[in-house]
């Protein structure tokens, strides 16, 4: 992810130009500061290999998958591979949205990884196995544990201050009258997950999501107006 | 989220997680499901309290949601509910109804929150009242079993969603 921005790409420029060295650049695999959820590793093999760091944090989810060993891998390498510098001199909006988008990408991963394995073991696919040799039972009590001390020691960092925004209709993110825009907007979530969520709530209230919808397309402003 | 309701929410979690081990080890003997509502009570009532005018409107909504699935779990688990699907539209309306009164106390200048909680609460308690035995209940009754069949699909739905979708959320 923005590998514009990375700094965890050491790019040491060699200026040596003795025939045993040439002209060349060496970069060295080093845990990302900037694009960081937990150790930073995935998103430094992002910058490492130039690709996307969300395409790197999925491939270890699925490997949680083959029972559990993403996650040992995931463990040593961190211990292994050093820390890159923190880049001082990225902007306050360059860091949230990077902290958004990478808050983003762990909660969508986390429920595509609950929801692919129960889906799995519905149609007997998988059955709950043994986590990198761990019982299930104890694997989600070390989890929910280890999901502590990270939130305690200041992983889930508060978000810098925005202004404070007023619900309207969304005119950029808009497929009918732009309410879900306007709502995940003004709640700050995403607006695909803000229309599926309306979508469910309104099978599971047999059509008032609908009632509610049309309310809100009459008695919300749009975008830029006054209220 | 604030400091304190980070300590909280951690110190909860490392707690249920040693509690958790302890219980599957035979140290202690107690009922999972009890803590579990116990946890969702608790956790409901912090999230809100934390959220509540930090301009963190997404986790004050899914606070009360959680709080009131786990004053629905203790309903269930305290009383003989004879026939859950009867009640299971009724309680999804007043629990969105709740999200839309807490967003309201958030930023009271939204009256429209207002409004769409109190029709979302009359819709809830008149359904509860006379269409107890009417077939929109029971159609919704099985709209919402099909859903709680399915919930490992929209799950990964939402994941999908948000993972696609990763590059929009900076632009809110």
């Amino acid at each position: 992810m923005n590998n514009e921005l990375n700094n965890t790409e050491k790019t040491i420029s060699d200026n040596n130009t003795s025939p045993e060295f040439g002209n060349h650049s060496q970069r060295v695999l080093l845990r990302s500061q900037s694009d960081k959820i937990i150790t930073g590793l995935c998103g430094g093999i992002a910058d490492y290999t130039k690709l996307d760091s969300t395409f790197i944090r999925i491939l270890f989810v699925l490997l949680i998958l083959l029972g559990g060993w993403g996650i040992v891998i995931y463990l040593i390498a961190s211990l292994f591979v050093p820390s890159g510098k923190e880049d001082l001199t990225m902007e306050k909006s360059e860091q949230r949205k990077i902290i958004k988008e990478n808050r983003q990408v762990l909660s969508g991963s986390i429920l595509l990884i609950v929801g692919l394995f129960f889906t799995l073991e519905l149609y007997g696919i998988i059955e709950f196995f043994y986590f990198a040799g761990i019982p299930p039972v104890i694997f989600w009590s070390l989890s929910v544990i280890i999901a502590g001390v990270y939130l305690f020691k200041g992983g889930w960092n508060e978000l810098p201050k925005t202004e404070f925004s007023v619900l309207n209709k969304s005119a950029t993110h808009k497929r009918i009258a732009g309410i879900c825009g306007g709502m995940a907007k003004y709640m700050h979530i995403d607006t695909g997950f803000m229309r599926i969520v309306w979508l469910i709530g309104t099978f599971l209230t047999f059509g008032t999501g609908i009632i509610i919808y049309l309310i809100l397309w009459l008695a919300l402003p749009a975008e830029g107006e006054k209220q | 989220m604030s400091r304190p309701g980070k300590v909280i929410i951690s110190t909860g979690l490392i707690i249920l997680g040693l509690l958790n081990i302890l219980s599957e080890t035979g140290v202690l003997n107690f009922e999972l499901n009890t803590l579990i509502i116990h946890l969702f009570l608790f956790y409901g009532l912090i999230i809100v309290m934390t959220t509540i005018g930090r301009n963190s409107r997404g986790l004050l909504f899914i606070g009360a949601q959680i709080f009131i699935a786990g004053i629905a779990m203790l309903m269930t688990e305290k009383f003989e509910i004879l026939n859950s699907v009867k009640i299971l539209f009724p309680s999804v309306l007043f629990s969105f109804g709740a999200g839309f009164v807490m967003l309201y106390i958030d930023n009271p200048k939204e009256k429209t929150f207002l409004i769409i909680a109190s029709l979302l609460m009359l819709i809830s308690i008149f359904a509860m009242l006379f269409l107890s035995n009417s077939g929109i209940i029971l159609s919704a009754g099985r709209v919402i079993n099909i859903l709680l069949a399915f919930w490992p699909v929209i799950l990964s739905m939402m994941g999908i969603t948000l993972l696609v979708n990763k590059n929009e959320a900076s632009s809110h």
